[in-house]
């Protein structure tokens, strides 16, 4: 399609602080998406370094290394694709005025073998989980990219996240996609690391879908995907018309690349001539499994049915990525016979498969016999290993211990508590000697009140 | 403390039963990559967490018929509130106010304060709420700020 400007919407779970190894990543999907005609290929927020990087962003030699990354990835692109990445970079290399050397939250343009401009980020958010007034300062001008007579707006997450039409209230004084407007901007792409939480998916493109009718402005959203310690991100980017149609949405909870086609004739993205689902085709391996890139041309694929499906499938990612991220093949729990502990089970099991958790009983005096018979059902249903370890012995062994000191007490919650931290021990000992990661399986209603 | 990650830290308790109960029914609308494959034997082939999980009293066992029910709320009561007080950051006022017993608000309150300095040596833990404790709840552990009285 000759009149078409193909945009590419790169779904990527970079890893925090592997530069070299999301560089990589950035640079094979890169090589599909000019493959696949792409002009214009758009990342996460910054998917460079991978977000959030917390307290990396105040060592010098981070911020040197990850332009020194955007370098070698400059020169190593298809000279003809234009590549919008998020990264971190010093105030004075984004041309930024501002007293003292500063950081800025920036898509930087890749263009021609060169780092060709520099996007700022203009609203910071800060509260919740975010801390970008810590790290960054914010640019102060609306940015456009021309490219094939297209004057594209680069936003970055939280610059969408301000309009008082949706919100019914402004957080901010600035509202960039306005200035966007003002400046001429006829479509407009962010970048962005949205995490997830229970039902913020179909709120945010709610969202989307009123910029783009308020404005009438087509759009185009990338969301990182993956889990980075706390934070699951899950990605389910976006090609939304001015009519608030949404002509692509990739699947959640998965990488993968996807095009959206944007008309230069009609000014709008194509929609797919018939309904598909949308899901990522099989492609083939370029340069052995990191190079696997999932591919979507066409189609919006299905948001998860329930909430119940939904957090299942992010609480599965962030055990597999936190694990994986971490180092670690496999883990190990306590099981009692109970329901935290037999949902963490369960989630271990599908997030690393069965054969890569370690469910351990430590059976007291005070287990009821249907809490080992119900732990080891569990562990059959699941195909998952288990150890036994009673701690009877344990527990005299403290009685004893504490015999003299203990006198004259009433045996009470110290006693009980002394349990859970025989377990506790235990657990450890073997995370330690075998090399596993341990997981604890304490709810949130339980952690609220201790 | 003990652990690496806690990985249900910020799934209430009504939602770890209902979730449960999603996974006996079949998974449905669950993406590929999550999928459990199950290698049930039991006589509901979907089972895969053992009904005698789901259905009997909650407890910790470390007394003889000990229920979690001795020293908590009902666990519909107890989410709702933590769902105002953490979620919503409510007074005590609105929860009294939304029908909740104020001696059992009130005694959730100290509960939740006092537990602060357990969450500050505890595992990190996944968020799915729009408010997990970790990055998201800074709240003080020597505080004399009382909920109850102030607000």
């Amino acid at each position: 399609m000759a009149n078409c400007l193909k945009i590419a919407i790169a779904q990527l779970n970079p890893t925090v602080g592997d530069l070299c190894g999301n560089r990589k990543r950035i640079l094979h999907y890169a090589q599909k998406a000019h493959a696949l005609g792409a002009k214009l290929m758009v990342t996460s927020e910054l998917a460079i370094c991978g977000y959030p990087p917390r307290d990396l962003l105040v060592r010098p030699g981070f911020i040197k290394a990850i332009a020194t990354e955007l370098h070698i990835l400059a020169r190593e692109l298809p000279p003809q694709l234009n590549v919008l990445v998020g990264a971190a970079m010093t105030s004075v290399d984004a041309k930024l005025d501002h007293p003292a050397e500063a950081l800025v939250n920036t898509a930087v343009l890749l263009t021609g073998g060169e780092l060709s401009e520099i996007y700022p980020k203009r609203l910071l958010p800060t509260y919740d989980v975010f801390d970008e007034d810590r790290y960054f300062v914010p640019g102060i001008r609306p940015n456009i990219l021309s490219l094939d007579g297209v004057k594209i707006g680069v936003t970055i997450c939280e610059d969408i996240w301000n309009d008082e039409e949706f919100w019914g209230r402004r957080s901010y004084h600035v509202d960039p996609v306005q200035e966007l407007i003002e400046g001429g901007a006829e479509l407009m792409v962010n970048l962005s690391a949205s995490p997830y939480v229970a039902g913020k998916q179909r709120l945010r493109e709610e969202m989307i879908q009123h910029c783009a009718q308020r404005y009438k402005l087509p759009l185009v959203y990338v969301n990182q995907v993956g889990g980075n310690d706390d934070l699951v991100f899950d990605g389910t980017s976006l090609a939304v018309n001015a009519s608030g149609k949404v002509v692509r949405r990739t699947p959640g909870f998965e990488a993968g690349l996807a095009i959206a086609d944007y008309n230069l004739a009609t000014r709008e993205f194509q929609a797919d001539p018939k309904p598909t689902v949308g899901r990522w085709e099989s492609s083939v391996a370029m340069v052995g499994e990191e190079a696997r890139v999932p591919v979507q041309q066409a189609g919006v694929a299905e948001l998860v049915s329930s909430l119940d499906g939904e957090i299942w499938a992010a609480l599965v990612l962030g055990v597999r990525d936190y694990a994986r991220k971490c180092g670690f093949s496999k883990v190990l729990l306590g099981l009692s016979g109970g329901i935290d502990s037999a949902l963490v089970a369960a989630i271990a099991a599908a997030a690393l498969g069965p054969k890569n958790v370690l469910g351990v009983l430590m059976p007291s005096p005070y287990s009821s016999d249907h809490s080992i018979g119900d732990a080891e059902a569990l562990a059959n249903n699941l195909g998952i290993t288990t150890e036994t370890l009673p701690i009877g012995d344990l527990m005299s062994g403290y009685d004893r211990t504490f015999e003299t000191l203990f006198s004259g007490t009433e045996a009470g919650v110290t006693e009980e508590n002394l349990q859970s931290r025989i377990r506790g021990s235990l657990l450890m000992a073997i995370a330690n000697k075998f090399g596993h990661l341990l997981l604890t399986t304490g709810n949130k209603s339980e952690i609220a009140v201790g | 403390m003990n652990g690496g990650l806690a990985v249900i830290a910020d799934v209430p308790k009504t939602r770890v039963y209902s979730l449960c109960r999603w996974l006996n029914r079949g998974q449905k609308g669950c993406p590929d990559h999550a999928k459990l494959a199950t290698v049930s034997e039991a006589d509901n082939p979907l089972e895969i967490i053992p009904d005698h999980i789901l259905t009997k009293p909650p407890s910790a066992e470390l007394r003889p018929g000990q229920v979690d029910q001795d020293s908590l709320p009902d666990y519909d009561v107890l989410d709702d509130i933590l769902d105002r007080l953490v979620h919503q950051a409510q007074a005590p006022s609105e929860l009294i106010a939304a029908g909740h017993d104020p001696d059992t608000v009130d005694r959730i309150i100290r509960l939740l304060s006092r537990a602060e300095f357990k969450r500050r040596q505890a595992a990190p833990g996944i968020k799915v709420t729009e408010r997990a404790f970790g990055t998201g709840w800074r709240m003080p552990i020597a505080s004399r700020w009382q909920l109850q009285s102030m607000e």
